[in-house]
């Protein structure tokens, strides 16, 4: 792709990003509800890339999600949708044309924009005042945010070029603020992924699409009870599509469930941000914010799944697998491959089951 | 490899907790100790993580199981449970951030409640490398340890300095241990920071377990 059309990409995205909250402003809520399939956001170049993501598509996520009508039968016409934006460029990330600097808008991708559109983020116009306020109210939430931000993908070298430490803490405290004074720690890595593809505001709509819709139990005060559950789920899935697998690695001396409940636990409480490489995660984070944080509990049994060769003969531990510290303990498994795993392992769920996985994060 | 499967059949676990504030470098210490690597982690660890090692010693042969824990608050709720677990308490701070050494007396209040005296506790300030910036001095943490009657050592993760010997220190400790390994503490203890003769001297003696 040349340096123009892909600078033409990013004005496009840009110009197409702004007409969605334009014409969101415009229409209302209920008018987008009742608009069947509008093409909001389409854009073109001259080597025919495509990213159609159509207003209805995405209104269709949405509702989806909200009402939690993504059952098992129901994702492949999800999926043909998530097909469009993962074949297209889309999952390969359009540069910003000047990362650090200028006016935050320019660091929006394509990505970001698909992901505004999925999370159904709304648009705060006060944000922005909102987070450069709240920056300086809050010793205490400093502390602990700026604690964090240095082990934000540490050893990342594309974050730490994009996503400045300054923008992680304005967009953290803002979140922290808006979350009834409370930092959760770890939330910088979820900023520091929005904050890659997105400017501060959205970034930060993002960052409160998840604790107040996508994963409001991962979130909540005192309680990861969201996340536990979601690594015996994941125990229990494992189980019933791969009894050879569940039981090898039950041999293990925590047992199953307790070695899920560890190793498992960071990568759904995360939503596979704690695995690098750190661009794969964002591939993730692509169905994650189609589908709803439950995905992320199915992408943990689908690496096992695809690193079972391994596991049986026990060549790899599921910790490099589900639980690498640094880079170079990772058990490299491609998005592409742990994305069509859980396709798989989905169909093979009940209702029942996918509700219960569905509910784990947000109930 | 029969030989070791001999040592396998008499492997004695135990379990180690570490503890201490964020970013004190629990996670470094056993990095060090496992592969003998300092190498920052990708990020901070989210809830409680597990590795386990095998030690040679000069009599017997041990299978350390270690529970690294997640400094932040937000994950405080899952420790008691390894505490209660765990023959061993590892209880790190940085010798860079009094707040870290302050904070060490809560966790091992929180270690004394949970466990008695039926635990190890081994206080272990971190970062010693970093002179310039150190906080808390050698005598500070000998004297806090000696008044809290537990074990001290200061390490560098990134140097590996100690490293070794704060593992060997608790294997000596361990319960059946013979009194012949514990003898291999004064070979390794290094010194970290350039400091007069007589200040490490009690650092020595305080590595005695009696």
């Amino acid at each position: 792709m040349s340096g123009n059309a892909l600078e033409r990409l990013s004005s496009e995205t840009t110009d197409s990003a702004r007409s969605v909250r334009l014409s969101d402003n415009n229409e209302g809520q209920d008018a987008v509800d009742k608009t069947p399939s509008v093409v909001v956001a389409s854009m073109n170049n001259a080597d025919g890339w495509l990213v159609a993501l159509r207003r209805a598509d995405a209104w269709a996520l949405r509702q989806w999600l909200a009402q939690g009508r993504v059952l098992p039968h129901e994702a492949s016409k999800l999926c043909n949708h998530l097909g469009v934006l993962q074949t297209s460029s889309l999952c390969e990330g359009v540069r910003p044309k000047a990362p650090g600097l200028g006016f935050p808008e320019e660091l929006q991708t394509p990505r970001g924009a698909a992901w505004v559109l999925l999370a159904a983020a709304p648009d705060l116009a006060e944000t922005l005042d909102h987070i450069c306020e709240s920056v300086f109210r809050y010793r205490q939430l400093l502390n602990k945010i700026e604690q964090d931000i240095p082990r934000t993908f540490q050893g990342a070298e594309e974050v730490r070029q994009r996503v400045s430490s300054e923008a992680l803490v304005r967009v953290l405290s803002a979140a922290a603020v808006y979350n009834n004074n409370l930092y959760l720690q770890g939330m910088n890595l979820y900023a520091a992924a929005f904050l890659y593809v997105l400017p501060e505001p959205e970034a930060f709509n993002l960052l409160i699409r998840l604790i107040d819709v996508y994963a409001p139990r991962y979130f909540r005060v005192n309680t990861l009870a969201g996340a536990h559950e979601g690594c015996k789920l994941a125990a229990q899935l494992l189980q019933f599509v791969d009894a050879e697998l569940a039981n090898r690695l039950g041999e293990d001396p925590l047992g199953l469930e307790r070695l899920l409940l560890v190793h498992g636990f960071p990568a759904i409480l995360s939503l596979s941000l704690s695995i690098p490489p750190f661009e794969d995660a964002l591939t993730l984070l692509d169905w994650i914010l189609a589908f709803g944080a439950h995905f992320g509990v199915v992408f943990v049994v689908a690496r096992l799944r695809c690193a079972r060769e391994q596991l049986l003969r026990q060549s790899v531990s599921a910790k490099q697998v589900l639980n690498p510290r640094r880079s170079d303990e990772v058990f490299y498994i491609p998005p592409q491959a742990i994305v069509r795993e859980s396709l798989a392992l989905i169909s093979q769920l009940s209702s029942e089951f996918w509700e219960q996985l569905r509910q784990a994060s947000i109930r | 490899m029969s030989s070791q499967a001999g040592a396998a059949a008499a492997l004695s676990k135990y379990k180690l907790v570490f503890l201490g504030d964020q970013a004190v470098g629990k996670t470094s210490i056993i990095t060090r100790f496992m592969y003998d690597k300092f190498d920052n982690s990708y990020q901070a660890t989210i809830g409680i993580d597990f590795l386990s090692k095998t030690m040679y010693l000069e009599d017997r042969t041990v299978r350390l199981q270690l529970w690294d824990t997640a400094g932040q608050e937000r994950f405080r709720s899952l420790i008691p449970s390894y505490i209660r677990d765990s023959s061993v308490a590892v209880v790190v701070y940085d010798v860079t951030s009094r707040r870290s050494f302050l904070n060490t007396t809560k966790w091992i209040e929180e270690v004394r409640n949970e466990r008695g005296n039926e635990v190890i506790i081994v206080l272990v300030g971190n970062k010693g490398d970093q002179s310039d910036k150190r906080q808390v001095s050698t005598e500070e943490g000998e004297a806090k340890a000696k008044e809290l009657d537990v074990l001290f050592i200061e390490t560098s993760a990134r140097t590996g300095a100690n490293v070794k010997a704060l593992f060997r220190k608790i294997a000596a400790a361990l319960p059946g241990v013979s009194s012949a390994t514990n003898r291999g503490n004064e070979l390794i203890d290094v010194k970290l920071t350039p400091q007069e003769p007589s200040a490490s001297q009690p650092q020595q003696a305080s590595s005695c377990l009696c």
